[in-house]
């Protein structure tokens, strides 16, 4: 999430619209986006309708893999702030690129946590014209 | 596994925001715009 606000000028200058989904709860939302300063659009999908129309799996030993782990380990090792839990931490998720006619140019459902679309692909996939 | 695959029309669903108004995920991409849908996972 950091990545995208840092880079939030770029991916305006493309026309690239984030748009952010959880199923959290509506006050989780607010306490998150009050610690994050998340300058996009912020939806709730409390059914996980939209989860379920993009595919994106709950799996608890997908969810604590290596990588993930590894993640919370570095953040602590750091002096991250860590919240705890907020939700159901197996549910996954996914980046999508879609265009302005509604077509899937970018589908990426998380195989882990840590497994997301980092923007430099993004912005290379935009920039050539058309998706893979 | 996700069926969505690139080329794929994207699924239009209804959410809300956080003043509970309904938005169509259909309502940016039908603005002309590029989307970058991010579905999170739990919020921490």
């Amino acid at each position: 999430m950091a990545q995208l606000v840092t880079r939030q000028a770029e991916l305006e200058t493309l026309g690239i619209q984030v748009v952010t989904i959880s199923f959290g709860t509506g006050y989780w939302a607010k306490v998150w986006l009050a610690e994050t300063g998340s300058p996009f659009p912020f939806l709730i999908d409390e059914t996980r309708a939209g989860y379920q129309a993009y595919g994106l799996e709950a799996s608890w030993w997908r969810a604590w893999g290596v990588s993930n782990i590894w993640y919370y380990v570095q953040a602590w090792w750091a002096g991250r702030e860590m919240f705890g839990k907020r939700g159901d931490t197996d549910q996954l998720g996914g980046d999508f690129l879609v265009d302005g006619q509604g077509r899937i140019e970018l589908a990426h459902p998380s195989w882990e946590p840590t497994d997301r679309v980092e923007v430099a692909k993004v912005l290379a996939l935009v920039g050539t014209g058309g998706g893979s | 596994m996700s069926q969505i695959k690139v080329g794929m029309m994207a699924p239009t669903v209804v959410l809300r925001d956080t003043a509970g108004q309904a938005v169509s995920l259909a309502d940016y991409w039908q603005a002309g715009q590029r989307v970058w849908l991010v579905f999170l996972r739990h919020l921490a």
